[in-house]
């Protein structure tokens, strides 16, 4: 392990006492990468979501849907 | 160590390229001869107090998104209720995350850009040095302010020590100015909006647009404050104008919400699920906005000394960001008379509708929040009973004539009570010295050796947050948005309720028809299970 810390006695001489110091650059682009990641997850997610609730209430009809206020299940027969 | 605030940057900084004022009257007069050793007991205290500070003012203003999410989920109906909380709660880690990668460092390298690099003192760059503000940087991180392995070459020792005590509590203060200003467009465009588009707005207006107008117009070296003696010291435009103003963009480009408008066009009234939650919601905005203006300010600094580079006794005071004096106790003041100006006159205009009384009481600290640093009480509240009248005259002309559906009224209460405010705020504030930087390079007039506050400073500075750096941007990511599909939810998705297949109902015990858990407990009544 790469602390960059032998002991606390010294504290002014101290700087990043965070684990592995130099790969700054490394955790930046990780960081980046998974940030992109998330948004492109949550688009994708959004929009099948949606699709799926579209075929849904063309199939059980849009008044049923209204009908159940929410209680997605009560429109499938499910309760 | 020396008193780094807000990057002031030391005489070496010159030679680094960075943003030190010269070619002014008193040339990189700040805080040159006013140096204090961390190992000082006075320096200490001074930075581990002002570390301190920022950490509980951050915590206040947790509240304001607090604030926004009850707010919003109490305006919403019930069908759309959890999407509505969902979407504004996920602007807090993808706004944090960004504000990381590049916003903290947009603040300081864009106050030059690209004005004072055209019409400032010579030499000056068009990006400034923030080496401390980069996310590869390791005073980004656990840091005890000694040596820095990375950038020894464009950081000073003295630089290291501050910003080690301080980056994370004054980068974590602008982050929660930045969920506000992402978080007041969530309210305006609930119950249509696809979160995917909102979080891409979120992301550019809470870690770009936004921080973008902070470099410029509220930083104590601000092209805008230099040149146009801008002032906007609570941030009236800074942080309301310019998201009353995307806002607006994005609900120009999205619509209203089905329903809305009648067929003639007469706009109809959609009823809050819970007007409680919306006035508590606002009562935590109050709360968590105190927290906002005292972490608009810098709570001590050796003024004359530090600041103003003068030979003679220290005087501590706090400063606004603009590293002008003022005090926790005017602001005290301001803040409550302008609060309780606001909320008389929402109570009169709406005839003691709580929403808007509630809403009334926002719009008047921010109408006032331009020159709170020095307005006197009455002053504030006077100006805040005004500001209060325009937002909500203004709302509703804009619905009727413009068929705009701002959901919350945040334009109106963000954006064109904060336009009118900085206005104002030019005009009474006129001729006070903006500024401390010793550039006299006023374009409308100079005060003290520096650029003067006047009213066409503020005007144009208004313009430029609500309209160009808030309207127009997000008018165009939405119209992209919505040229693939990304921006509104479908017709049919809209009608059902946007939680309706994906959460759910968010109150399952008030539905019409009985609940599992119900024929549960009926089952386990009747001994079955």
């Amino acid at each position: 392990m790469s602390t960059n810390v032998e002991s606390w006695g010294d504290i002014a001489s101290l700087g990043a006492i965070y684990p592995f110091p130099g790969i700054e650059w490394a955790l930046a682009i990780v960081a980046v990468l998974i940030w992109l990641a998330w948004h492109c997850w949550q688009i994708r997610s959004e929009n099948a979501e949606y699709d799926a609730a579209l075929r849904h209430y063309r199939e059980v009809g849009l008044d049923k849907a209204l009908d159940h206020r929410g209680n997605h299940d009560g429109m499938t027969g499910g309760r | 160590m020396q008193l780094g605030h807000f990057g002031l940057a030391s005489s070496r900084a010159s030679k680094r390229g960075d943003n030190t004022p010269r070619g002014g009257r008193k040339q990189g007069r700040i805080h040159n001869e006013g140096e204090l050793k961390i190992s000082d007991g006075l320096g200490s205290l001074t930075v581990i107090f002002t570390e301190f500070y920022y950490w509980v003012t951050v915590v206040f203003m947790f509240l304001i998104h607090v604030g926004f999410c009850v707010y919003e989920v109490g305006a919403s109906r019930r069908k759309n209720i959890q999407h509505t909380l969902m979407k504004n709660t996920m602007v807090i880690p993808l706004v944090t995350v960004t504000f990381f990668y590049f916003g903290w460092w947009i603040y300081f390298a864009f106050v030059n850009f690209p004005m004072l690099a055209w019409f400032g003192p010579e030499d000056t760059p068009m990006f400034a040095s923030a080496a401390f503000a980069v996310p590869w940087s390791e005073l980004m991180g656990t840091h005890m302010g000694g040596s820095v392995t990375v950038q020894t070459d464009s950081l000073t020792a003295d630089d290291t020590m501050y910003w080690a005590r301080i980056n994370g509590v004054f980068w974590a203060a602008f982050l929660l100015f930045s969920w506000t200003t992402a978080s007041i467009i969530s309210g305006a465009v609930i119950e249509r909006i696809k979160t995917q588009a909102f979080l891409i707005i979120a992301v550019m207006v809470g870690s770009g647009t936004w921080i973008i107008d902070a470099a410029w117009g509220w930083s104590w070296n601000g092209w805008m404050v230099q040149l146009w003696g801008f002032h906007d010291a609570y941030a009236s435009s800074v942080v309301h104008g310019i998201a009353g103003g995307s806002a607006l963009g994005v609900l120009c480009v999205l619509g209203p919400r089905l329903g809305k408008f009648a067929a003639d066009g007469t706009p109809r009234d959609i009823p809050q699920n819970n007007p409680w939650f919306v006035t508590v919601g606002l009562f935590l905005i109050y709360t968590g906005f105190w927290g906002f203006y005292a972490a608009c300010n810098i709570p001590i600094i050796d003024f004359t000394t530090v600041v103003m580079g003068q030979e003679g006794e220290s005087f501590f005071t706090a400063t606004n960001i603009y590293l002008t004096p003022t005090s926790l106790s005017a602001i005290t003041f301001n803040f409550l008379m302008s609060l309780s100006g606001g909320l008389l006159a929402g109570y009169v205009l709406s005839r003691g509708d709580p929403f808007w009384s509630y809403s009334g009481g926002l719009a008047g600290v921010i109408t006032t929040s331009a020159g709170n640093d020095l307005y006197h009480p009455v002053e504030a509240m006077i100006i805040a009973m005004a500001g209060v009248w325009v937002a909500y005259k203004l709302h509703y002309w804009v619905e009727r004539r413009f068929k705009i559906d701002d959901a919350v009224g945040a334009v109106a209460v963000h954006g064109y009570a904060g336009f009118f405010g900085t206005v104002v705020a030019g005009f009474m504030l006129w001729g006070y010295p903006s500024n401390v930087t010793g550039n006299e390079i006023g374009w409308f007039g100079n005060a003290g050796g520096v650029a003067a506050i006047n009213p066409i400073g503020n005007f144009l500075g208004a313009a430029l947050f609500f309209g160009g750096l808030g309207f127009l941007p997000c008018w165009v990511v939405a119209k992209i948005l919505n040229g693939m599909g990304w921006l509104r939810v479908p017709r049919e998705v809209e009608l059902a309720g946007l939680d309706t297949h994906d959460y759910g109902d968010a109150f399952p015990y008030f539905a019409y028809r009985d609940t599992k858990m119900e024929e549960i407990d009926r089952q386990l009544a009747k001994g079955q299970h």
